[in-house]
């Protein structure tokens, strides 16, 4: 991690270097990956792998086919001057943000969805990006706000599933209220939609996982614990800094598919 | 992060959802709530995202694009 960042985890930071990226990606990536929504089907157990009990080396070959990250990953890395997609430090800015979000100009940002939209696949299964919407920081919310089709449905009249699913599909925050056996319950602000606008809404209280029959991320939950949120799944416990890198990432892609022009 | 996915409908399950089958032969079940008009038949083409189908799409280009899909797998 970062210097001015702070460690990620205790859990993860307990790892050894090369391996800290491929499992921080694992935790924010299985949620999805579990429910068959992104991802290969056959990625084996990524839950283990979120745990830390995971071949980190596969974990990293796998993670190439994870068609909807991995061109973020590959565009942060870039910006950045590292090598390595899975760099801690990247996978850290793409799911949560970090400075590193930064370095990745709108210029790159558009280059990278023209290209990754490119091929037929592509262009039948991804609808076309509001222009205006490049002006939203390369953290995951700007694909699951600017990219994906719902918040066009919404504002095209149809209720209930689209908000749903960009609630639960981007990496939301929440405060640990208790903890109990795999569960934990948390309070946290949904998305809420009206006037056109996509916005955040008044706290609630959400039952969450942490884990599958005792299998998880060991992040020795406390309440008052700030943690991140993606599907019904915990993914880590945040730092201060990194619970305001998510916090700024989402607010600004926010304003970004808000403005007039998305 | 999700994206849209082609399956194809094998047939109805339960009230308002289908069974389909990716392209790469695994099998789901999608709700329908955000598809416009009928029931998908079996054979029909449907963009999937997030677990809900959301657009049908033309067997003949559907066909070619798993066909795209499946080759780039093997590469």
């Amino acid at each position: 991690m970062t210097a001015d960042h702070g460690p990620a985890s205790p859990a993860v930071a307990a790892e050894t270097p090369a391996a800290l990226g491929p499992i921080l990606f694992a935790r924010y990536a299985y949620p999805p990956n579990s429910l068959g929504y992104c991802g290969p089907s056959d990625s084996g157990n990524l839950l283990e792998a979120a745990a830390g009990q995971g071949d980190a080396e596969a974990l990293g070959r796998l993670a190439a086919h994870f068609e909807g990250a991995w061109p973020y990953l590959r565009l942060i890395a870039a910006s950045s001057g590292i090598d390595d997609p899975l760099d801690a430090r990247v996978v850290e800015a793409y799911w949560v943000g970090n400075e590193l979000v930064e370095g990745v100009s709108p210029a790159a940002l558009a280059a990278s969805l023209s290209e990754t939209f490119r091929q037929p696949a592509a262009q039948l299964l991804a609808p076309s990006v509001p222009a205006g919407s490049v002006a939203g920081v390369a953290q995951h919310s700007f694909h699951v706000f600017a990219v994906y089709p719902w918040l066009r449905m919404l504002r095209s009249g149809r209720e209930g599933p689209p908000l749903e699913v960009l609630d639960r599909c981007r990496i939301r925050w929440g405060a640990v209220e208790t903890v109990e056996g795999d569960t934990v319950t948390v309070t946290s602000k949904g998305l809420v939609f009206g006037d056109g606008h996509l916005s955040l809404g008044p706290e609630r209280t959400e039952r969450v996982r942490r884990s599958l029959d005792g299998v998880g991320p060991p992040l020795d939950l406390k309440p008052g614990d700030a943690v991140s949120l993606h599907w019904d799944w915990v993914c880590d416990r945040l730092a201060p800094p990194a619970l305001g890198w998510l916090q700024r990432c989402t607010e600004r892609n926010l304003v970004a598919v808000n403005a007039p022009s998305s | 992060m999700c994206v849209s996915r082609l399956h194809k409908v094998l047939g109805s399950a339960e009230t308002g959802t289908v069974e389909v089958e990716s392209v790469d032969g695994k099998v789901h079940r999608v709700r329908l709530l955000t598809l416009d008009g009928p029931t998908p038949e079996p054979g029909e083409w449907l963009v999937v995202h997030s677990g809900y189908a959301i657009d049908r799409v033309d067997a003949t280009e559907a066909e070619a694009v798993a066909a795209e899909l499946r080759l780039a797998a093997t590469e």
